[in-house]
């Protein structure tokens, strides 16, 4: 049941999703094999179908939000703050 | 104190990952970028609430997570149309959308709420399962069973509809995901 281990490369916890992984797949008996066929297709189904979310461009408005944020936090103005909101 | 730079780099460098969980959980492209922006605006209000080293985006995640179920969830229902649900996670990019993932993304849409969300969550954005009790603010056990109905129902259905398309062949496939399913609770 490999297939829950994340393949993203982001993720910052490896060592504990190994284990929890492991007490998950504590089952061991003679269907595993089968299950991790039709487990290893869902597991990459589902990164598949996710990753296509992902993937889509991220609007300008978030980067023009965080400019202005930030502008607001360095300079103390504000005035920033409502052009792009 | 959290540097604002850092942490302003650090936030940039999630907003896909944020904005992929809001569409999955509200099923609406222009309302999950509403949430994504409140998540950023009080991410940014409360960045000295982040702990430097920690994992940002389980820390962003939760804030989403809260602002949808405290704010949003209430709000969208009056809008609500009945076929709305089914498009969770069936919005895809124009150009990308594959038809061999249809089933998959059909299947995926009648899982419940919390089931669909725990799979996401540690099955394709990369969260370990004490991450996703975290983010969920559930037991470590409630996500486990969750992830393993999820797994189970999915097999089931997706075994099913490829023995209705493709035939005999199929048959394998679904003996597999029928002995694969349901020895775990």
């Amino acid at each position: 049941m490999n297939q829950c281990k994340p393949s993203n490369p982001n993720s910052t916890s490896q060592g504990r999703e190994r284990d929890a992984v492991n007490d998950a797949n504590e089952t061991g008996d003679l269907a595993s094999g089968a299950e991790d066929a039709v487990q290893r297709a869902i597991g990459s189904q589902l990164r598949a179908v996710y990753d296509e979310v992902v993937n889509m461009p991220v609007p300008d408005k978030f980067l023009a939000l965080l400019s202005s944020l930030d502008g607001k936090t360095a300079s103390r103005s504000g005035s920033d703050l409502d052009k792009e909101s | 104190m959290t540097d604002p730079d850092r942490f302003k780099e650090a936030l940039l460098a999630e907003l896909q990952s944020l904005r992929a969980f809001a569409i999955s959980i509200t099923g609406n492209v222009e309302r999950a970028d509403d949430l994504v922006q409140d998540t950023v605006v009080k991410a940014w209000t409360n960045m000295n609430g982040y702990t430097e080293g920690t994992n940002i985006r389980a820390w962003l995640f939760t804030i989403l997570r809260n602002t949808f179920y405290s704010d949003f969830r209430k709000r969208s229902r009056e809008v609500e149309d009945d076929g709305s649900y089914a498009a969770r996670l069936s919005v895809h990019a124009p150009q990308h959308g594959h038809m061999d993932l249809e089933d998959f993304r059909r299947a995926l849409a009648t899982l419940p709420d919390d089931q669909r969300e725990a799979l996401i969550l540690v099955g394709a954005s990369g969260f370990s399962y004490e991450e996703a009790a975290e983010i969920c603010g559930c037991a470590l056990g409630t996500i486990k069973s969750r992830i393993n109905r999820a797994r189970a129902r999915l097999g089931d259905m997706l075994a099913v509809s490829s023995s209705a398309e493709f035939g005999p062949d199929a048959d394998a496939f679904a003996a597999m995901a029928s002995a694969g399913s349901g020895k775990r609770d």
